[in-house]
């Protein structure tokens, strides 16, 4: 019976009880009326019990209750236990089809995402061009009246001339770091990875800023192994880098200084370090000139005040990390700064010499101006 | 005889900037202001140098330049091409490298605005070797 109250339905189980109880009424019915002869259990009970009414009455009640009490109890207890099983089955499915959805959903998001990155990409591509496009018409104008070739020109209309154009020059340069800005905010370095070999961005930029190091006379000593792996990354970003830390060197070193550039591996990093004899950083300046617009204390230094910013971007958006450090430790005379750069995980990709990276290749050159 | 210079820009100041620089060093100077234009002067004029903007209107200067690839154009081989871009260099000259699947060297390049003296100096030297050879 409780086996039966487990297994089977509820109303089995009852219809199994009665059948079992109306079976054992029939035997005992038909043992009393002497249908079938009743074999007796030799010292288990007195032989003519099975005649006594009562007697018999009495059991089939008992057994009877028990049969239906026990398919009862069975059969809700069970059912209890199916319905708690149905329940957390309903609960987990119900879970996993919520968890299906938001995994739709995040997908779709995410498409939706690139998409807008690539319509922003494009509406800066547009706005680059519609803001400059006015500007370089007024500029090459400008430049021709300056340079005489709309006829003679009195001082004064010269010296206006000449301070439009420089203003002219100082927007386009703003709206030029605001482009760049926006672009590696949209992500725009990703597009522009790729094998880049260290050296020649280093060769580079010290080609950009050499003339302006020359007018000051001011000495470029670079420290570059001379075989390094290939990294992955962006070498236009990577020279726009290093010229803005050479060129902010050059503009804060007076006259006759030194400026070091060291190209080096830290561990599976690579570490660029441009050390310069200038001015130097006071402590209240250092942790915020990495900032939008922040300008040197000095205006006179024209500059749009992103520069710096737009290298931390750049460094940051490499995985790496800028940093810089005033007085420059490595100069004697604790004069000028020091800014470093890391340029983390290299993936180097093998350079064909074997080990690739050999301190033994290193080189020092100093460019002195004549 | 004046060497001959077609200037492709969309910019009419910036056509008429540039003429007046170059017609005072004595250069005969055509203008065309879309891409379509220009090839249709290249090909009548045969100038000694092209002067192309690259975003332009109707066909900008990287549909020239691929146009120019094929082989319908072989005559014009070896015609200069000075190229103008108003976009900071380095995103016209991933685009054009992919485009034309060309390196594009520094001399062939100058950015807007133009300063005369690079100007006339670019000018000078992309001549002076269409020259030699």
């Amino acid at each position: 019976m409780i086996i039966a109250g487990i297994l089977l339905h509820y109303r089995v189980a009852y219809t199994l009880a009665t059948f079992a109880f109306v079976l054992a009424a029939l035997l005992a019915g038909l043992e009393y009326s002497g249908a079938i002869p009743h074999i007796n259990l030799e010292g288990f009970t007195p032989p003519d019990l099975y005649l006594q009414e009562t007697y018999i009455l009495g059991i089939l009640v008992a057994l009877g209750a028990t049969l239906f009490a026990s398919a009862y109890m069975v059969a809700n207890i069970s059912g209890e236990l199916k319905k708690r099983q149905r329940e957390i089955v309903m609960l987990k499915d119900s879970g996993l089809r919520e968890k299906t959805k938001d995994l739709k959903d995040a997908t779709r998001e995410l498409y939706k995402l690139e998409e807008g990155r690539g319509h922003l990409l494009r509406f800066l591509g547009v706005v680059a061009h519609d803001l400059k496009a006015p500007l370089s018409a007024v500029q090459s104008y400008l430049q021709l009246m300056v340079g005489g070739f709309a006829g003679e020109m009195a001082e004064k209309q010269k010296h206006m001339l000449e301070r439009s154009s420089q203003r002219i020059t100082q927007l386009l340069d703003l709206i030029n770091d605001l482009l760049d800005i926006s672009r590696i905010e949209a992500g725009q370095i990703v597009n522009e990875l790729g094998e880049v070999d260290l050296p020649q961005v280093v060769e580079d930029s010290l080609e950009d800023v050499q003339n302006q190091a020359n007018i000051k006379d001011i000495k470029l000593e670079v420290q570059v192994p001379r075989s390094m792996p290939h990294i992955q990354a962006s070498a236009a970003r990577l020279r726009q880098v290093l010229t803005n830390l050479l060129t902010n060197a050059i503009k804060y070193t007076p006259e006759k200084g030194t400026i070091k550039l060291k190209v080096a591996r830290s561990g599976t990093n690579i570490k660029i370090e441009v050390g310069d004899t200038g001015d130097g950083i006071t402590p209240e300046e250092l942790p915020k000139i990495f900032e939008d617009f922040h300008r040197g204390i000095d205006s006179s230094k024209a500059g749009t005040g992103l520069g710096l910013s737009i290298a931390r971007r750049i460094i940051e958006a490499h995985g790496g990390r800028i940093w810089a450090e005033s007085p420059n430790p490595d100069d004697k005379e604790g004069r000028g700064s020091k800014f470093t750069f890391i340029l983390p995980k290299v993936t180097a990709i093998a350079d064909g010499k074997g080990d690739g990276w050999s301190g033994r290749h290193e080189k020092v050159e100093s460019r002195v101006l004549d | 005889m004046p060497e001959k210079i077609l200037i492709v820009d969309d910019d009419p100041d910036m056509r008429e900037a540039l003429t007046i620089i170059l017609e005072s060093k004595g250069y005969q100077i055509i203008t065309a202001q879309d891409g379509l234009e220009g090839l249709t002067n290249l090909k009548a004029e045969n100038p000694d140098l092209m002067m192309l903007d690259l975003l332009m209107p109707k066909m900008d200067g990287f549909a020239v330049l691929k146009e120019l690839q094929d082989g319908r154009w072989s005559r014009f081989r070896e015609t200069p091409i000075l190229i103008l871009s108003s976009v900071r260099e380095e995103a016209s000259r991933r685009r054009y490298e992919l485009e034309t699947a060309l390196k594009l060297k520094v001399d062939d390049y100058v950015e807007k605005p133009v300063t005369p003296g690079v100007l006339l100096e670019r000018v000078g030297k992309l001549l002076g070797k269409k020259k030699v050879v």
